[in-house]
Parts: C-alpha cells; structure tokens; sequence
C-alpha cells in the first residue's frame, strides 16, 4: 500500500516526532509508515486521517 | 569504519561485513576469557564428555544474544548514533533510549537464561537450587517483556507477533519433519531440550529478519 505521509508532513513543515505525538507512536513507526514498511491498523489510519483532516482514501492508495 | 568500503558497496555487504568483523573480534575475545575462566575454575572441564550438539547450538544463541545485548547498550550511550540505527531524524530522545536499554536487558538476560542449563549440569550446584534460580530468572525476563509489550506501539507490537507466527510455522514443520522421521525410525529421538534449543535458533533467526523488514533497525 503507498502513502502520502511523508508529502502531506513536509506540507505542514512538521518532523517526524511532531507527527509522532499528533499520533501517539514512536517516530520508528512513523519513519516504517512512510517508507512503506508497515501498513497501519485501521484505528490508526482514521487517525492520521483526522490529523491531517483529510479522507483516508486520499493518504492511502494501493 | 564506512571509509573501508568502495562507495558502491551494497548496504547489505557493509552490514555483513560488519557483523562478521564483530563476530571475529568478539569470537577471540570470548575465547580469551573462556580460557582464563578454565584456569580460575579448573572445575569446569571444558571437554566435558556430556556436552550435547544442544548445548553447543544454545552456547551459539546465547553468544548472539550477548552480543547483541552489548551492541545496543553501548549503542544507546550516543544518542546520535542511535537515532541513525533506529533511522530516526535526528538523535533519539529520552523515550528511546529507555526503551532500547530496556530491550538490551531482556537480550542480555535471555542469553543468560539460554546458556544456564548446560553450565549448571556441568557445575556441582544442587538442581533444586539450579531450578529455582532459573525460574527466578525466567519470571524476571517474563516480566521485562510484558513491561516492554506494553510500553511500545502498534509496529513492535505487530513485529512480535509476526515473528511469533512465522516461529511457529516454521517450527511445526520442522518438528513434523522430524518427528516422523523418528517414528518412521530414521532420525533418532530427541529431548526437550533440543527442540527448545532449535525453537530458540529459529526465534532468534525470524525476528531479526522482521525487525528488519519493518524497519526497526
């Protein structure tokens, strides 16, 4: 699964650890989510998709 | 220690070639101090007639393990270093650090937990008193580990479980393998402590693997 995470950061000019308290995960997960490495749970796509006020079908794609 | 590679070297022949420096540098290390721990305890016969492939395999685990252990937590005393092993931006924080000591204990203990059977077989210590530090040691790793499951997030969470899955997997195969090969009467029987010892081998074996394609290290 491809995401947008790493664009949608660097739009709002936020680090890493910035999104990782937004989310309330360790920057290793946010470092695995945007390389692709880990696919998240569903409660935490509905979260990151509230943290970036987008819908989830716009940040994930197959 | 990057200088000594040609640039376009692959990042997994770095790593490799690191690991095996490593496993050379430590492997006479720990040859050295077997050698003067058989002088201090001329009791501990390392030609023992009784030492098993078992043992042999659980000493090589074990030695993993410690190493392993001691990488992290001298890793961990450079907080920039550490945010490059854990692909952080930046250096690690406070969370971090705690975090990847705490790991580096359960290695630590884990490969202390692995080699104490076969050392204290070898040793004049009474087995109920043998047993009973092992318990002790093992309710103490069991303890470290819900500590640690439940400090972290969904990655690691995802990570022991899938190592735990492919573990079991791979080593119900293997032991279905076997185990008809011994009722069919072609391998010879094995123990418990075999199977825990391969179990712990190809534990240790998938979740680095893991760890690595999830991109914890």
């Amino acid at each position: 699964m491809n995401n947008r995470l790493k664009v949608l950061r660097a739009e709002r000019n936020w680090s890493q650890a910035d999104l990782a308290e937004a989310l309330g995960v360790s920057r290793q997960t946010v470092n695995a989510l945007e390389t692709g490495r880990y696919d998240p749970s569903l409660p935490l796509a509905f979260k990151i998709a509230r943290v970036f006020d987008q819908p989830i079908e716009s940040i994930f794609s197959e | 220690m990057s200088g000594l590679f040609p640039a376009s070297t692959p990042e997994w022949a770095r790593q490799l070639s690191k690991a095996v420096l490593a496993g050379a540098v430590f492997g006479a290390v720990g040859y050295g101090v077997g050698r003067l721990a058989a002088s201090f305890f001329p009791g501990l016969d390392p030609t023992l007639p009784d030492l098993r492939w078992a043992d042999v395999a659980a000493g090589l685990v074990a030695a993993v393990l410690l190493v392993a252990c001691l990488g992290t937590a001298v890793t961990s005393i450079d907080r920039a270093a550490l945010g490059r092993v854990l692909k952080l931006e930046g250096p690690a924080g406070d969370a971090e650090v705690r975090a990847v000591r705490l790991q580096s204990a359960i290695l630590g203990l884990s490969g202390v937990i692995m080699i104490l059977p076969p050392i204290l077989s070898a040793v004049s210590v009474p087995v109920t008193a043998s047993l009973a530090g092992i318990g002790l040691l093992l309710v103490l790793h069991t303890t470290l580990n819900l500590r640690l499951y439940r400090s972290v997030d969904e990655l690691f969470r995802r990570v022991v479980v899938e190592a735990g899955a492919l573990t079991f997997w791979l080593g119900q195969g293997l032991l279905f393998l076997w185990a008809a090969a011994e009722r069919l009467a072609v391998a010879p029987p094995l123990t418990a402590w075999d199977i825990y010892v391969v179990l712990m081998g190809v534990y240790l074996v998938v979740s680095m693997v893991v760890t690595f394609r999830r991109g914890l290290a």
